[in-house]
């Protein structure tokens, strides 16, 4: 029995709300697939395909239903044969290999007439609020073409093609909350299973996994009367692969109650290890083995981009470097894991001290995996509080944005990007201010150059905030955050979001290292590819599988 | 045919619909904040938001706020979510008669926590914009409503508000967002 964790202090989160760091995220116990797997596992959820309707060109749809102890969730899937020259990732395409929902309950005959007449057109149908996850995704061509021709032979698919790319379909849209008519969050909030963030649109991932499994070897069946059934062990590789673009970028700055909620769920639990007084044989174990698989891990992610191939150089050093000082460590030593995290503060990059970060937590699941369920967020705007003083306000911005109030905005760098919001699909899109006229249609999302612009509007005014926001609104938005960050520190990225040089992956790769995904892979610097659920098990091997021990490649994997 | 939307999908076309009436960011969320609080108990906020916008487009926003401390117009009339943003930011009811303000309804969200079972207009505005009083109710207002029904002109009406805030599609604009045209791969 450990005594309890000493006082450590949660990291600043100057240092923790920076673009770099927040690139440089990886997922952890705390994420949301492995908070889904857990209490799936735990509760003993049971797992049926109550329909498979399916012809020889790969068209048709199934229901996949997930019965927990009280409710029923389904995946209802339509798949589709769509030529070639229609596939393609963006938020303005028309048409996809399979389209989705996650349906709440079991849904009849006359609900799947319904959702068949819309799902598949995606935005531009209308979905009911039993809806809980509109989706839709895309085979890896070469890929999906490799087995199902190896399947039909009655082979395996090489193991090595499977690895190159990791996943036989990719989403590229995972719709949640309200989203074209499907249920608001609040709706179902109070559901424990679904109170964790983004639940749904997990489980809606990992049904489509397994339906991606069973459509591989449908086809493959189609082809020829030998054909195989994938080896389990195979199979297990494959993830669900996402494209995701400039749309999920706004959502970090959107959700800053939220987002303070997981990072500081996170920081919270680094620190309660950081704190305790020691480590056992069997933690210092555990932790070895995921620190080996984080290892290999580095070496199989592979991308063809340069500034992700710079980090994976730093990463693969980083891991070496720590594989390294693992070997000598004194874990004997009073509180070993705040040593171990002070010697990677001056002797890992960034990429190697995130990883560390979410290793430390790997060996203590009863300390700390409960923080999961202080990630969810009322998001209802709290009032502001006019009676507050402007030269409290002053100092609260000076706390929170210095970086912002040390920057010259009338530089061209600083400046030199336009979030807004596209006529075309409502897509979110990032434009150059030189180069197009986008200013009058600019989103606010750079809350430290609001914060400058507040700062420099307060100059010589006085008395409560209430007045001076009555006659200058425009700083309304801004003074409504700065109140929120006072108490909810993580709230807010502290760097410039509109800079030459900023790169909107970071901000996706923090977004998505929440929800466990592996294998960053920027297409650009503004948007990626990843792999949701390699490794995991499959629903029939949940129940005798490790809902975490998916999370790194098995050492097995390691090339001989 | 009214419209049935999720309660997110109306709270957020409010907020842009605000916006591209030229409300401030700030305004314009509190604008989708208050027409959904409406909406679950029963009113037709999106509908009172739909009078505002439209009565006040191309108005400049220090014509609309009230001259203080008598919360009379500086013009016409008082934009309630300007007022109403006030009144929550201060804490405070004011005792006497105000405005003349523009569909009023839109004020009680606004005032929901002044009170301990909230605020009512008196009297019931019939005319807009119309002069009031706030009191305190006497017991709180019920939520009825998980979905939201609006008006088809309603509906049309936002969604034109709310096209203003989309830049116009260009190949300049397009480019650079995904993998573009094939996803073959």
């Amino acid at each position: 029995m450990q005594p309890a964790p000493q006082d450590i202090a949660m990291r600043d989160p100057q240092e923790v709300m920076t673009l770099a760091r927040m690139g440089s995220m990886h997922q952890s116990r705390l994420s949301f697939m492995r908070v889904l797997l857990r209490r799936m596992k735990g509760e003993g959820w049971q797992f049926f395909r109550p329909e498979w309707s399916v012809n020889a060109n790969g068209e048709g749809h199934a229901v996949y239903t997930a019965r927990a102890s009280n409710r029923a969730y389904s995946l209802v899937a339509f798949a589709h044969d769509l030529p070639a020259d229609q596939r393609s990732d963006r938020v303005i395409a028309t048409a996809w290999d399979a389209t989705f929902v996650l349906f709440d309950g079991v849904p009849t005959e006359s609900d799947i007439k319904d959702l068949r007449a819309n799902v598949p057109k995606q935005e531009a149908g209308r979905v009911c609020d039993r809806v809980l996850t509109l989706s839709r995704a895309n085979r890896s061509v070469r890929l999906w073409d490799h087995v199902v021709g190896a399947l039909a032979k009655g082979q395996q698919p090489d193991a090595a093609q499977i690895d190159a790319v990791g996943y036989l379909m990719r989403t590229t849209a995972v719709y949640g909350s309200a989203k074209f008519g499907a249920a608001d969050r609040a709706a179902i909030e109070n559901r424990p299973e679904l109170n964790a963030p983004f639940q749904a649109e997990m489980l809606t991932v990992y049904l489509i996994r397994t339906f991606v499994a069973d459509l591989v070897e449908h086809m493959a069946r189609t082809q020829g009367t030998a054909a195989a059934r994938l080896d389990p062990a195979l199979k297990r590789r494959f993830g669900i692969g996402n494209s995701t673009g400039l749309g999920m970028a706004p959502f970090l700055v959107n959700h800053p109650r939220l987002i303070h909620n997981w990072i500081a769920a996170r920081e919270w639990a680094l620190a309660e290890v950081r704190g305790l007084a020691r480590a056992s044989a069997a933690e210092v174990a555990i932790f070895r083995s995921f620190t080996d698989r984080a290892a290999l891990n580095a070496q199989k992610w592979h991308s063809a981009h340069p500034i992700q191939q710079v980090k994976l150089t730093q990463l693969r050093a980083d891991m070496a470097a720590l594989q390294t000082h693992l070997t000598t460590f004194d874990f004997s030593a009073d509180r070993p894991w705040n040593a171990l995290w002070r010697w990677a503060e001056t002797h890992l990059g960034l990429e190697g001290q995130e990883q560390l970060a979410a290793l430390l937590l790997e060996p203590y699941g009863p300390l700390i995996d409960d923080a999961a369920g202080c990630m969810a967020a009322d998001e209802t705007p709290a009032r502001i509080d006019g009676r507050m003083d402007i030269d409290t306000l002053r100092t609260l911005i000076e706390r929170i944005h210095p970086r912002a109030l040390g920057t010259d905005w009338t530089a061209p760098e600083a400046c030199a990007r336009v979030w807004y919001t596209s006529a075309e699909k409502l897509e979110p899109r990032l434009g150059e201010r030189a180069e197009e006229n986008l200013d009058a249609y600019a989103n606010a999302l750079c809350p430290a150059h609001d914060a400058a612009k507040l700062y420099a509007a307060l100059e010589g005014a006085q008395g409560p905030v209430a007045a001076f926001l009555l006659h200058a609104p425009e700083h309304r938005h801004t003074v409504r955050r700065l109140q929120l960050a006072a108490t909810h520190p993580y709230a807010e990225i502290r760097d410039n979001t509109t800079h030459a040089d900023m790169a909107p992956i970071d901000l996706l790769r923090a977004k998505l290292s929440f929800f466990g995904a592996t294998r960053f892979d920027p297409r650009s610097d503004r948007w990626l590819r990843i792999t949701m659920f390699q490794n995991a098990p499959y629903p029939d091997e949940l129940a005798h599988a490790d809902p975490d021990g998916w999370s790194y490649p098995p050492l097995a994997d390691a090339a001989p | 045919m009214t419209q049935d939307l999720s309660l997110g999908e109306l709270q957020s076309l409010c907020t842009r619909a605000a916006r591209g009436a030229g409300r401030a960011v700030g305004v314009a969320e509190d604008a989708g904040h208050v027409v959904r609080w409406l909406t679950v108990r029963g009113e037709d906020g999106a509908g009172a938001l739909v009078r505002l916008l439209t009565a006040t487009d191309g108005f400049c926003a220090g014509d609309m706020i009230p001259d203080l401390p008598a919360f009379a117009p500086k013009r016409q009339a008082i934009c309630p979510l300007a007022l109403g943003g006030y009144l929550s930011d201060v804490g405070d009811l004011p005792e006497g008669p105000i405005g003349p303000v523009w569909a009023p309804i839109l004020l009680l969200p606004f005032l929901a926590e002044l009170a301990p079972n909230g605020v009512e207009i008196a009297p019931e505005a019939v005319n807009d914009p119309t002069p009031l009083r706030l009191i305190r109710r006497e017991a709180p207002r019920v939520i009825s409503q998980a979905r939201a029904c609006v008006a088809p002109e309603t509906f049309e009406t936002l969604l034109a508000f709310a096209a203003r805030t989309y830049a116009p599609a260009t190949a300049q604009s397009r480019a650079g967002a995904g993998a573009g045209v094939s996803d073959n791969d």
